[in-house]
């Protein structure tokens, strides 16, 4: 686990870092490295964001920006503004890729050791609080969203609206917490 | 009533605050958050912004205790963080840092007006450097001459001349400024109006 993330944060600093040509020479060989990984890294690269990126910086940006020194089918491009666009293409993609499987290896519960690091106190109450109100909060909302006069009030004064909801919730998580004291 | 159980009730009526903003919160990144997502709308961090700016601010008179915006800002990023699909580091530090900034401020200043408004004004130009910094993360400090280059070119065919597409770039930051001064308004007239309600209620 710890090579893995030793490994990851390597090919980070050389996307970060290395020159433009050497970044793309080195692109094959980085995403084979985040492929052993990861078999799904690939998956990750098919994504919206991934295609805008590329049409953006690698299909765009050689027609837009520097010098045409080079002419395909009777359009000028550039070759400095391509290179430049492959290489921050490339680097988007092992990045991005490589903080995908970051997050992918952290487990969610660490987040709790990292509360208690930090020194946030009454974490645990008030979010076990916060999961009970939750399922409430939902069907309170949409108990309104459903109601036909409150929502000629979502659209005149939502300000108003979300302070009764709040009020309407805060009001009863302290009566309910009263209740539970006077059991006790 | 002892002193001590006083405090206490106190402390736990304030938990029970911070409990419910979090949820409010949370509930909006998750559902929300989750709409502009799978719809692509530009420019939808200043949304989700403006939501948490105005919901910290508003929290405040309800939760006095020094880091408590912190603890309400860790609460809602661990929801999202569960109910959201992976580990997704971004959102969550973001959460994180905007509740500390709100927190400082009014640790600063006091809860009043003016500090909300600073608040909200300061969210949102973290908002708006925190989205530059990971773009220049991810792609590079390059990729903003790329974009500024592009917009030039696109420009340049609809009549708009260099200067007015520099206005038009100049006025991104205004426009989180102004995002920010709304949501300061807004945090804190949704304060008194929570108040408001919460009295008749107690009231009736």
């Amino acid at each position: 686990m710890k090579i893995k993330k030793i490994t990851l944060i390597v090919v980070i600093i050389i996307s970060m870092f290395s020159p433009k040509v050497l970044l793309i020479y080195a692109a094959s060989f980085l995403l084979f490295t985040l492929w052993l990984l990861d078999k799904k890294v690939f998956y990750m690269i098919k994504n919206k964001t991934m295609l805008f990126l590329f049409g953006v910086l690698v299909l765009l940006q050689p027609f837009l920006l520097g010098n045409k020194d080079i002419i395909l089918f009777g359009l000028g491009i550039s070759s400095s503004g391509l290179i430049a666009g492959l290489s921050m293409f490339i680097r988007g993609v092992l990045v991005i890729s490589a903080f995908q499987i970051i997050n992918k290896t952290l487990p969610k519960e660490s987040v709790f050791g990292f509360w208690k690091l930090i020194g946030v106190s009454n974490f645990t109450e008030v979010f076990d609080e916060s999961k009970l109100l939750f399922p409430k909060l939902s069907s309170r909302i949409k108990a309104y969203t459903n109601d036909k006069n409150k929502i000629k009030f979502i659209i005149t004064s939502p300000l108003t609206l979300i302070a009764e909801v709040i009020a309407a919730t805060i009001t009863e998580a302290h009566s309910k917490g009263v209740q539970e004291t006077r059991r006790n | 009533m002892d002193t001590t159980e006083n405090r206490a009730k106190i402390v736990r009526g304030e938990l029970i605050n911070a409990a419910v903003f979090a949820t409010m919160w949370g509930f909006s990144e998750v559902v929300l958050g989750t709409i502009l997502n799978s719809a692509r709308i530009p420019f939808r961090s200043i949304i989700m912004s403006f939501i948490g700016a105005v919901l910290l601010i508003s929290a405040k008179p309800f939760n006095p205790s020094r880091g408590s915006l912190i603890l309400i800002g860790a609460v809602t990023a661990t929801l999202k963080l569960f109910i959201s699909a992976g580990f997704n580091v971004t959102p969550f530090a973001a959460i994180l840092l905007e509740s500390l900034i709100a927190e400082l401020i009014f640790s600063i200043s006091g809860y009043n007006r003016v500090s909300s408004i600073i608040a909200g004004v300061l969210i949102l130009i973290y908002t708006l450097l925190h989205a530059l910094l990971m773009q220049s993360f991810f792609l590079g400090i390059e990729i903003f001459r790329v974009y500024y280059k592009m917009a030039l070119k696109f420009a340049e065919p609809i009549g708009l001349t260099n200067t007015i597409v520099d206005y038009i770039v100049a006025s991104i930051p205004i426009i989180y400024i102004i995002a920010g001064l709304l949501a300061g308004i807004t945090g804190w007239r949704l304060g008194n109006k929570i108040k408001n309600s919460m009295r008749s209620k107690n009231e009736n």
